[in-house]
């Protein structure tokens, strides 16, 4: 609260405002209110919308180098410090397309990645039915009208290869994208099954 | 675990004991690591933003005098090095969230949380630092001003700006979320 604003209210248990002065007190502590307001909305929302950050990885082989560099060994350990800054040097020259270091196992990590596999298993199961019918459909189609379902069904098939992909990492676009593409694949069964 | 114990461990690693930098690192790299890819959006340069701020820890640990608190000390320095990461990379477009191949939060608001980022994203720069550091990673105005190099009451003002700027932005998502918790 700014010292105005204590001012203001000092002056006003003491004595009467005049009509300015209230106003600019009462606008101060409506701002005030609105920006408690303000700030009740704000961790609401970051509460119900966390951004997902993966946990932490364990320490890289550059980093472990560096540490190992940081020991100040006794003269009979000068060889494992050159031995170390050697291999500090390589790893800062090795390339980048190394694998990354695995990250540390992290319970609720692959909790969440349990959740994603079940969640398109759940999808494949509820749609292997209705595709079975409209194989079949397709073959009773015109063939001009079934080439065209079938260049659909192979466009919804590259992008569900597509998500399903990213979704091995849990993404969560990846897994939004996998329901839209099996809600597609459902409309154009559907859209067979009633030609 | 007091600052004093955190001492202790630094005049150890110092000392060449990698034993302590273990517990440095647990305490110490999550949170770090969340700072990395709210600033780069992107996983993989997050994680070797992370070593390089870990390995430049380090390389400074001797300059570190104990006149502020160390975890005040190891943010500045990380975020420094994080804003000069991005000064680096210059204009390069960030990865964006289209590159952000990560796990959703089981129970999270998917679609809420897509449109904060995006909203955060938007933000200029100075408002977008302290709406992460304070509403996103708990950082006092205080802390920020520390680690930014800022007044408190600029800290503040920032933040009061960033969260009128995000209101506009996610109105609609606000009105649902109030609706919901009530």
């Amino acid at each position: 609260m700014n010292e105005d604003l204590i001012e203001l209210l000092s002056r006003s248990l003491d004595e009467k405002l005049s009509p300015a002065d209230q106003a600019r007190l009462d606008e101060a502590l409506a701002q005030s209110a609105e920006l408690r307001a303000l700030a009740e909305e704000m961790t609401l929302l970051v509460r119900l919308a966390p951004t997902p950050v993966p946990p932490a990885p364990a320490p890289g082989p550059r980093l472990r180098a560096r540490l190992a560099a940081q020991t100040r060994p006794s003269r009979r350990w000068h060889w494992g410090l050159a031995l170390a800054a050697a291999a500090a040097l390589v790893l800062a020259l090795w390339p980048r397309t190394q694998a990354p270091a695995a990250p540390a196992f992290d319970p609720a990590w692959e909790n969440a990645r349990l959740n994603a596999a079940e969640v398109r298993q759940r999808y494949h199961q509820d749609v292997a039915h209705m595709e079975q019918l409209a194989i079949l459909k397709l073959a009773e189609l015109p063939p001009e009208q079934a080439r065209r379902y079938a260049a659909q069904w192979a466009g919804l098939d590259r992008m569900m290869r597509f998500c399903e992909r990213r979704a091995d990492a849990v993404d969560a676009v990846a897994l939004q994208g996998l329901a839209q593409v099996f809600a597609a694949r459902v409309q154009l069964y559907d859209a067979i099954l009633a030609s | 675990m007091t600052p004093q114990d955190e001492l202790g461990w630094i005049d150890k690693i110092r000392g060449g004991d990698q034993a302590p930098f273990e517990q440095l690192y647990a305490r110490y790299s999550q949170r770090t690591f969340n700072l990395c890819y709210r600033f780069t959006r992107d996983r993989h340069e997050a994680e070797d933003q992370l070593q390089e701020i870990f390995i430049r820890v380090l390389d400074k640990l001797d300059a570190f005098r104990g006149e502020s608190s160390f975890a005040t000390w190891f943010y500045r320095l990380a975020t420094n090095h994080l804003l000069n990461f991005k000064a680096r990379r210059g204009n390069r477009p960030d990865a964006g969230l289209d590159a952000m191949p990560e796990a959703g939060v089981p129970g999270a608001d998917v679609p809420l949380a897509l449109a904060l980022e995006r909203a955060v994203a938007q933000l200029s720069e100075g408002y977008r630092h302290v709406f992460i550091l304070h509403d996103q990673e708990g950082f006092t105005h205080e802390e920020i001003a520390d680690i930014l190099g800022i007044e408190p009451a600029t800290s503040r003002s920032q933040l009061t700006r960033a969260r009128l700027r995000l209101r506009e932005c996610l109105a609609s998502h606000i009105a649902t979320s109030k609706e919901q918790v009530a």
